[in-house]
């Protein structure tokens, strides 16, 4: 069998061992696990131990250092001598340098410095605040250093302090050392040192602060105290023990982990063996088979032994990424499908290979066919056309589930490079792409071959256009019978006029497959192409698909009455905080910091705020009085007005009530409950709000799409969605600029929702100059009620944009993949892949690109200054506005402390649409967003610049950057100055304008993007013409110097230019001239030395046979005239010698006539294997010779001229068994590789000495006394005009050998 | 040779398109959410509780991501310290299926539900064994009527 070409029969030995290895590996691996079970029993005492000593430790440590940390950079500031000179100086300019003295000391993110007075008076600080004074811990005594843990709202942080050397002052480092707060996101870093300390230990860590040791130590916890300068516990961390079970476990884990690694590669190991195994006899299509069952056999045992996702995981191996339960699992996740993908273009390749085997000959035609046989080979291809189809619809439903079953943004606006799942994703579609054009190739091709054989009088002119009607009537039968059809109706017509095009190019150029042998930079070029259109039309209908989908929720969720997720929230909410306990009600009547904190910390248990919606908590006391209240995400107006509905119903009942705002329609949920004690006397009441609208600010995530609908900003920059509402077909409310209320439904719309059992149906309805995807649906419990919701087409720039990103993954792949081919082809020393012109195109547009990448990223920077000045402009615009609204209607500093409040600060956030906060001095007095501040998204002390600027400095205007989590922001803040005298700081954050930042430098991109694409592309385009009209001449020039070496002097360039290049061509020109007359001159006086030597020849041959002709008849003369008595015999005599020498002149003259002539050639189809083993049959007889042939396996067919050919043979067999004059042996071989035939004939004679080896060929050359040493160059000639060669090998006293090679037909 | 290799071509074409065919509808059955001796029931309710227990049933024998015919097209899935946001019905599997993967059941059943109204739902808490050691979630589960069956149209996990 002849193993496929990517397969080296050199890799079979390396494979094998491998497989030994792997054995050997899994089986230590089991034995190891086996034995480990019981080890880890009897060790695991001692074992836990180990780890009691070693956590103990690790923690201890851990936390010492940290405290050493802190200590270090509290030390550090301590030692800063102008910094503390800064403080002594005590001015405003001073202390304000103090500040950005200290700042710079914060080496490490999230430490807060702090310098306090003796009377624990912060005085300078930089970073989150931890304490407002220190009064408390300077009390207790330890004032030299100390080190302590104290709570900060939902943090707690360990500080650690030390003393200046004169006592003047205490500088204080802290950083979190917990977070209790109930979210993670992106705005709240939970890094905390019992985080870090249980990623460290791999078990769960929990802090203590309580006083003195709890009993906690058991066998499976260990409670560690951690020590503070002093060695006394300041806090104790609760760890768990890892138990035997987890142990186990673990120990289990790692052991399937790796024989999960062994399993796959052995498997692939076991495959390179099967591949590489010789097997005789063997026909193509079982080749094939043993290919494809090869490879999906090792995909299969992969998927089972999840390798490799074991050891590569991330969002290759995340189904939230991609998942499909297409082929048996084996599309499970995106890296899945990738590996899958992969085994088919394996499979696609074996089989186009099988396919091209399957017909080597395409002139052959097979004329002695019955017309049943033909009939079933025409029944064939139209089988083959609903195949086709078959495969066309699985195509399209594989590229639906790329879109559909997966959650990648395939056109994100936002990013100008695609993330690497989408690249990755991208990668795996080209691939299932090219594996798709392969297959319909393949059958075309098969179709095709098989037509031409069953109607062999079919030219190819009528050939295709045949194959082509067959196989579009095909599509139009499967139109009637496919219900789902999974791509749009165009794309199996233009898939099979691809298919019949690459047939048609096949067959005329005689290409070779399969095409990476053979691979040209164009053909992958057009490749590329094909797959890039034939992908990228699918993908943009998939999406648009899923588009109408998301639509259709939106519209579903829109009519739905109550939301049950919702509902079940809310109601989760009341339930959970209606059932604390009692105590924290007790407590919540008498203190009131108890009673701020008791709504934001029931707020927080529950379930709305771990969903991060909008939501609130009102607690009441048992006289109806409101001791509490957190909300998030609703204005004081809103609370009011829902909470008097809420009310209003029955006590645990949902309420559920609406408001319409400008932007469209907002759903409230609340319910409210009395809280009992355990006599089930009432305590208060507590009450819970739920907004429907856009998550809020806690979840951290960027708005849903869907919602973002139904918020203010339903017409975003990338896309716009209109929604209307009719009621009895009459508009009666929409956010569509073209749409006048009281416009009635379209009549056709109605009659369909009426006539049709579903609740959906899509228009495309003309608005102004664009067309409008509308969905309208209708509401089941109103049926009078229709809602319509658009889908207006995005801006073409952008649909430009994903394009070209999408294009451009798709040549960064090309590039690597013929960069890739190119050095592969350049290290086997093979021809290379890029010609002159390919390398000017290359030039021409690497240096296109240039500019463009340095213009695009100025042009990218700049944008971002505009922007960021933009911001700043529009910051202080709202300073300003704000400081005057605020001085309008406060009047000194007492109204400022009492007036200023939240409330004041919400309705004035919401008249001017911005929110701030004001700080009095340097802490917070009130916000239009206190519940940032209330769970310490925000801190709650004035930045330490801020203070420095504009309360110390007094400067008018000052911005800083700040960051909360991972998101950094730009804060504008200005003094307030009522009555000429400073009350406050105003401070205004543009949180949300990062994302009105992230927008405009999306939009910047993708217009400029498309610029740039049209600009490259025609760059490309013109450095292509000129690439060709530069390197024609020298395309010219190259096929006239191959023409010159095939033997064709007559050739002539024309010189198209004055240049040097016109000048080489004239000079080739001129060349060839004079090679054309020196080799006809030479041609002349060779035919004149070849007569000159012939003649003499044969006048010395013909003088051989007339000498004895001559004496004989002068010896019968002189008989007959001595009158001889025996003049009979001597008459006998003298004839017999006359005719034998007759006949001699008359084989020299046929010789000469054999080889001067050009005989009319018989060609057919001859089996050089066949022809030889009868050949051999001739010598049968010959007596001393030994014969000993050895035939190639595959056969050998040539189409020649079967005598010439024996011929040739029977002179080189003769030839060597004249060399052997005592006998010996004659040895044949044959053998067919890469479409050659090599036939070896040699002998064991005498051998040609080295010096007449050369002139074996020549036709006057004889080392014979007889003959005229013509014979081998007549085989000469006869093996050249099959276009094969030969050769002689030869040694004297050993043997000669003749090496014939002749090309087999190829296709 | 041409016949077993158009055979093996129509093997693969149909295998393909294995994914659009449309999934088997599965019997209905009845089970313990419908209990005895309480109030007949409209066939709505019946439909909607003998739905939820196949639900239960397939979370605790780990056979509920075995056909996305029990999901709507679009399912929005929550999982606490996971997954989150709108899923096909064919990913949903996966993502569940990657859920309980290291999560096996022990008991589960819905404990509080709904069937009133176009979204009926229920909720239950579901206890299960991770790494060696027990834990549990409370799930929520909501329903919507397509194309004449139930189907779960959101899956909670938290």
């Amino acid at each position: 069998m002849q193993t496929p070409s990517f397969v080296s029969e050199k890799m079979r030995r390396p494979a094998l061992w491998g497989v030994l290895i792997s054995s050997v590996a899994l089986g230590l691996v089991f034995l190891t696990r086996a034995g480990y079970g019981g080890f880890l029993e009897r060790a695991w005492g001692d074992r836990q131990a180990a780890y009691r000593t070693q956590f103990t430790n690790t923690v201890q440590t851990r936390f010492t250092e940290r405290v050493q940390e802190l200590l270090s950079v509290a030390s550090e500031v301590r030692k800063d001598h102008g910094l503390l000179g800064l403080l002594k100086a005590d001015t405003p300019t001073s202390i304000a340098a103090a500040f950005s003295a200290l700042d710079r000391h914060r080496t490490i993110n999230d430490v807060s410095l702090d310098i306090a007075d003796p009377q624990g008076s912060v005085v300078v600080w930089a970073g989150k605040s931890v304490v407002e004074s220190y009064r408390s811990i300077f009390d207790t005594g330890e004032v030299d250093t100390f080190v302590v843990i104290s709570p900060a709202g939902l943090h707690r942080f360990l500080s650690v302090g030390i003393s200046t050397a004169d006592a003047s002052a205490y500088v204080i480092a802290s950083r979190t050392v917990e977070v209790n707060y109930p979210l993670s996101n992106r705005f709240v870093s939970r890094s905390s040192f019992s985080d870090d300390i249980s990623g460290e230990l791999g078990t769960s860590v929990r802090l203590l602060f309580e006083e003195g040791p709890p009993d906690l130590d058991t066998t499976d916890t260990i409670l560690i105290p951690l020590l503070n300068l002093h060695r006394r516990p300041i806090a104790y961390a609760l760890v768990s023990l890892p138990t035997l079970a987890e142990a186990s476990q673990a120990a289990d884990g790692l052991a399937a982990l790796w024989s999960k690694i062994i399993a796959g590669i052995g498997a692939l190991l076991i495959a390179f063996v099967v591949l590489t195994w010789p097997l005789r006899s063997t026909t193509h299509v079982l080749q094939f088979v043993l290919l494809a069952s090869t490879v999906w056999s090792v995909r299969v045992i992969w998927r089972i032994v999840d390798f490799p996702s074991v050891l590569v995981g991330g969002a290759l191996f995340d189904p939230a990424v991609y998942a499909s339960p297409f082929l048996f699992s084996l599309t499970s996740s995106l890296g899945e499908l990738f590996l899958s993908c992969t085994a088919v273009l394996i499979t696609a390749f074996g089989l186009l290979s099988t396919v091209e085997r399957l017909y080597v000959d395409p002139v052959e035609k097979d004329e002695g066919v019955s017309w049943a046989k033909r009939s079933l080979y025409v029944l064939l291809v139209f089988i083959l056309a609903v195949v086709l189809q078959f495969v066309i619809r699985g195509y399209g439903a594989a590229m639906r589930s790329f879109v559909l079953d997966s959650t990648l943004r395939y056109q994100d606006p936002s990013s100008l490079v695609p993330e690497g799942p989408v690249v990755a994703m991208h990668l795996t579609i080209l691939i299932l792409t090219f594996s798709f054009i392969l297959v319909v190739f393949a059958i075309l091709f098969f179709a095709a071959r098989t037509l031409s054989r069953s109607l062999p009088q079919l030219r190819r002119t009528v050939l295709l256009p045949l194959l082509t009607f067959i196989f579009l009537g095909g599509h139009g039968v499967f139109i009637l019978v496919n219900r789902i059809p999974q791509t749009p109706l165009y794309y199996p017509m233009l898939v099979i006029l691809l298919g019949v095009a690459l047939v048609g190019w096949y067959e005329s150029r005689r290409v070779s497959v399969p095409m990476a042998t053979r691979i040209t930079w164009r053909r992958a070029l057009f490749m590329g192409a094909t797959i890039f259109i034939l992908s990228a039309l699918l993908i943009d209908s998939k999406l648009h698909e899923k588009e109408r989908l998301r639509v259709q929720m939106l519209a579903d969720e829109l009519l739905r009455p109550v939301d049950s997720w919702l509902s079940f929230v809310v109601t989760e909410g009341i339930r959970a905080a209606a059932h604390q306990p009692v105590g924290q009600f007790a407590a919540a009547e008498t203190d009131t910091m108890d009673a701020s904190n008791l709504a934001f910390k029931l707020w927080a248990q529950t379930l709305m705020s771990r969903e991060g919606y909008n939501s609130g908590v009102f607690i009441y006391n048992s006289r109806g009085v409101e001791v509490s209240r957190f909300s998030v995400g609703m204005t004081s107006y809103e609370q009011v007005d829902l909470l008097s509905k809420v009310f209003d119903v029955e006590e645990e009942v949902l309420h559920v009530s609406e408001r319409n705002l400008p932007h469209g329609a907002i759903r409230y949920y609340g319910a409210w409950s009395t809280v009992r004690d355990d006599n089930e006397q009432a305590l208060g009441t507590v009450a819970v709000l739920l907004s429907a609208s856009q998550k809020s600010l806690f979840r951290g995530e960027t708005p849903e799409p869907l919602r973002a609908a139904s918020r203010d900003r339903s017409e975003t920059t990338f896309e716009s969605i209109s929604m209307s509402e009719y009621e009895d077909s009459v508009l009666v409310s929409t956010n569509d600029e073209f749409l006048n209320r009281g416009s009635r439904l379209p009549t056709y719309v109605l009659e369909e929702l009426r006539r049709s059992e579903a609740r959906f149906i899509w228009s495309e309805v003309m608005r102004g100059n664009s067309t409008l995807d509308v969905l309208f649906a209708r509401d089941e419990s109103n049926p009078g009620r229709v809602l319509a919701v658009g889908l207006k087409s995005v801006d073409s720039r952008w649909r430009l944009f994903n394009l070209v990103k999408m294009f451009t993954v798709y040549l960064v792949f090309f590039i690597v993949g013929i960069v890739t081919y190119a050095l592969l082809r350049s290290v086997r020393r093979r021809a290379p892949v890029f010609g002159f012109r390919e390398k000017l195109v290359s030039s021409f547009a690497l240096l296109s690109i240039l500019p463009l990448v340095v213009m695009a990223y100025y042009n990218r920077e700049l944008a971002v200054e505009r922007l960021n000045e933009n911001i700043t402009r529009r910051l202080s615009e709202d300073l300003f506005l704000l400081h005057q609204r605020i001085a309008s209607t406060v009047h000194d500093a007492a109204d400022f402390s009492g007036g200023v409040n939240n409330e004041y600060c919400e309705i004035l956030a919401s008249d001017l649409g911005v929110d701030f906060a004001v700080y009095g001095r340097s802490r917070l007095q009130s916000s239009s967003r206190p519940e940032l501040y209330r769970t310490a998204i925000l801190d709650g002390r004035l930045p330490g610049d801020a203070f420095a600027n504009v309360v110390l400095l007094q400067r008018n205007i000052f911005k800083d950057t700040e960051r909360i989590g991972e998101v950094e922001y730009i804060v504008g803040y200005r003094p307030i100055v009522l009555g000429g005298r400073f009350v406050g700081v105003l401070a205004v954050p543009a949180l949300y304008r990062l994302q009105e930042i992230d927008e405009e430098l999306a939009q910047r991109n993708a217009f400029i993007i498309g610029a740039y694409a049209l600009v490259l592309l025609f760059i490309v385009a013109g450095g292509i013409a000129l690439a060709n009209r530069l390197s024609r001449p020298l395309r010219e020039l190259s096929r006239a110097a191959r023409t010159v070496g095939a033997g064709n002097l007559d050739v002539q360039v024309e010189p198209r230019s004055g240049d040097e290049v016109g000048e080489l061509v004239r000079s080739f020109n001129d060349m060839t001239r004079q090679l054309k007359a020196s080799r006809d001159n030479l041609a002349r006086v060779e035919r004149e030395l070849a007569w000159k030597e012939m003649a003499k020849q044969v006048a010395h041959e013909i003088r051989n046979p007339l000498t004895p002709m001559k004496l004989s008849m002068q010896h019968l003369l002189r008989a007959y005239r001595d009158g001889a008595k025996e003049f009979g015999d001597i008459l006998q005599r003298v004839s017999q010698t006359v005719i034998e020498q007759i006949e001699t002149l008359s084989r020299i003259a046929s010789e000469f006539s054999n080889f001067a002539r050009m005989p009319e050639r018989a060609f057919e189809r001859v089996d050089v294997n066949t022809l030889l083993n009868d050949t051999l049959k001739l010598f049968a007889e010959v007596g001393g010779i030994e014969f000993r042939s050895r035939f190639s396996d595959v056969p050998a067919t040539l189409i020649a001229d079967k005598d010439e050919l024996r011929r040739v043979f029977i002179n080189i067999i003769r030839n060597s068994i004249q060399a052997m004059e005592r006998g010996g042996v004659i040895a044949i071989e044959t053998e067919v590789k890469d479409y050659i035939c090599r036939v070896t004939i040699s002998d064991s004679g005498s051998g040609i000495p080295p010096e007449l080896q050369e002139k074996v060929f020549q036709p006057s050359f004889s080392t014979k006394t007889d003959g005229m040493g013509i014979g081998l160059a007549i085989a000469q000639k006869i093996v050249q005009d099959l276009d094969g060669t030969i050769g002689l090998q030869s040694e004297v006293g050993k043997g000669t050998t003749i090496v014939m090679q002749f090309p087999l037909k190829r296709a | 040779m041409k016949l077993l290799l158009a055979t093996l071509l129509l093997f693969v074409a149909i295998e393909s398109s294995a994914q659009v065919r449309l999934p088997p509808q599965r019997r209905m059955k009845r089970d313990s959410l419908i209990e005895h001796g309480l109030p007949r029931l409209d066939p709505r309710q019946v439909a909607v509780r003998s739905f939820l227990g196949q639900i239960e049933h397939g979370i605790i024998t780990s056979s509920l991501t075995s056909s996305s015919a029990h999901f709507a097209s679009q399912v929005l899935v929550n999982i606490s310290g996971g997954e989150s946001g709108y899923f096909s019905s064919n990913q949903v599997l996966s993502v569940l299926q990657n859920y309980f993967s290291g999560r096996k059941p022990v008991v589960f059943h819905f404990s509080r539900f709904n069937d009133q109204g176009s979204a009926p739902y229920a909720t239950g808490r579901l206890t299960f064994v991770n790494k060696g050691s027990q834990e549990s979630a409370q799930i929520y589960v909501s329903l919507e009527h397509r194309d004449s069956r139930w189907v779960i149209s959101q899956f909670n996990i938290y």
